[in-house]
């Protein structure tokens, strides 16, 4: 219950945020709240859904650095298979349903015409942010597994999902490049949302962002993979 | 005076310990500053006068700037002073120290503070040159550290008391998450109180939370002094030292000691 609750404040916060925005301007950035809430609930969707499964990688560096990690590897079964499913947190998806709940209420507020292609293309791309979500985790695991380093790695890749709560064109050309090819995370909410609100936006920004963002997710996933084999390949215990 | 003095290089050295968290500290900190810089940005370029509620953009990114600043200095600890000890057995050791357990906490916690926003400064001041911050009139500096100080007392009363929730319950998580986000909304820690709609307003400026972030930063964004602000933080300071001082006595009687 305390985790339901701990995630649905998370969520409070940023809501209250955008609630005092939109009290004093109709727009930001071309978008209204209806559209703002529609991507900060996708993005809390996926982050719900990846949390299910990864949220025990928050514990590796710990693992790691008292030696216990020693003891997953020795098993005959992946180490990464063995720490996302030993415990599942199911209170996770409390942030998802919420974050359903607002990707509805703002579709319907925003009156857009939605097609079945829309929709599975908005499905798509989530399903996308929770493998960048996921990957963004296993790449902080395995930088605090070779750091022997704590939770501090993973912490720290995470804060950039800040950018991640905003549509990516507020942060102009250059970073809504970087956003969308270096470290993809418009693909957490900002790219599906531009399938189900009203094609303006998707114009605005250029519809390029929709094909390269998912290739970049693609790479940055497989990067993290490769990152994590890296480092559990090298870890060698703490001789405890 | 020596007591003081050696818990708070206690608290300088357990904050300097543990070197990798102040980077994380600081990676989020340029993350959050850096996303709201242009989201506020937006924000500005779609208000039809450029002003919100008295403060142009200038005026709100040195506010928020000064509030990040006040806010870790004020900042309280994620589970409370007593969780952890409790659960271990460990407080038998605080709740026997030979000096004051408030000012041994005061001073540590104080060390720990100062060691985090002086790390913090260089990333605030870049952000403050970036974005040609909005600088008050050098008059003022003195009541802004004056109101700071206030800030941080207030705000040490104000965790103690919190902690000592954990005399009487284990099931403390949802009381330290909400307190986070009614202290991080009602305390202007991510932006000027001004800016909430009429009624949540009055509810902030009601509440002590304000006298940790909004009132020193606002002083020093407007270059106003106000006396009755820092009166405000000294009346606060007063009801919640005297408040932890009576809870403090209830939960010695009610210690559960637990391990062996």
């Amino acid at each position: 219950m305390a985790g339901v609750v701990a995630v649905l404040l998370d969520q409070a916060l940023t809501l209250s945020i955008f609630a005092v925005i939109y009290a004093h301007v109709s727009y930001v950035d071309g978008w209204d709240f209806a559209g703002m809430l529609v991507l900060f609930g996708i993005s809390r969707t996926a982050l719900g859904v990846a949390d299910l499964f990864g949220e025990g990688l928050w514990w590796v560096g710990e693992y790691a650095k008292d030696g216990q990690l020693f003891i997953y590897r020795l098993r005959p079964i992946s180490v990464l298979f063995q720490l996302c499913t030993e415990r599942l947190h199911f209170e996770r998806l409390a942030g998802s349903l919420l974050g359903l709940a607002l990707v509805a209420y703002g579709v319907l507020s925003s009156n857009a015409p939605l097609s079945l292609a829309d929709v599975s293309l908005a499905i798509a791309y989530t399903s996308l942010g929770v493998v960048f979500y996921f990957a963004v985790m296993v790449f902080g695991a395995a930088i605090a597994v070779a750091s022997n380093g704590g939770t501090d790695a993973i912490t720290g890749l995470w804060s950039l999902m800040e950018f991640g709560k905003y549509p990516t064109s507020v942060f102009g050309r250059v970073g809504t490049l970087i956003l969308s090819t270096v470290l993809p995370i418009s693909i957490v909410g900002f790219v599906p949302a531009l399938s189900l609100l009203p094609r303006t936006h998707a114009n605005a920004v250029g519809t390029w962002i929709m094909l390269v963002t998912p290739l970049a997710v693609l790479i940055f996933s497989l990067s993290a993979l490769y990152a994590w084999r890296i480092a559990i390949t090298n870890y060698e215990g703490t001789g405890t | 005076m020596r007591s003081a003095f050696q818990s708070f290089l206690v608290g300088c050295r357990l904050s300097l310990a543990y070197r990798k968290t102040l980077l994380v500290l600081l990676l989020f900190e340029s993350s959050l500053l850096v996303s709201f810089y242009f989201l506020w940005h937006a924000v500005y370029s779609s208000a039809p006068s450029g002003h919100l509620a008295g403060y142009s953009f200038q005026m709100f990114f040195s506010y928020l700037l000064l509030a990040r600043f006040a806010s870790r200095l004020t900042a309280g600890t994620p589970w409370g002073f007593f969780t952890r000890k409790i659960a271990s057995g460990a407080i038998v050791y605080d709740l026997t120290l030979p000096v004051s357990l408030q000012a041994a906490l005061f001073w540590q916690h104080l060390g720990s503070r100062l060691v985090t926003v002086i790390l913090l400064s260089p990333v605030l001041a870049a952000g403050f040159v970036l974005s040609h911050g909005h600088v008050a009139a050098g008059s003022i500096l003195p009541i802004f550290v004056l109101s700071l100080v206030l800030a941080y007392c207030c705000s040490f009363y104000f965790e103690f008391l919190v902690s000592l929730v954990a005399f009487f319950t284990t099931s403390l998580q949802g009381i330290q998450e909400a307190k986070a986000l009614l202290v991080g909304l009602a305390s202007g820690a991510f932006f000027p109180i001004e800016l909430l709609p009429n009624w949540m307003k009055v509810v902030a400026l009601s509440l002590p939370f304000q006298t940790f972030v909004y009132a020193p930063a606002r002083m020093f964004v407007t270059g106003q002094v106000e006396y009755r602000t820092l009166f405000t933080q000294a009346a606060w300071l007063a009801i919640l030292a005297a408040l932890s001082e009576v809870a403090l006595k209830r939960a010695r009687n009610n210690a559960p000691l637990l391990g062996g």
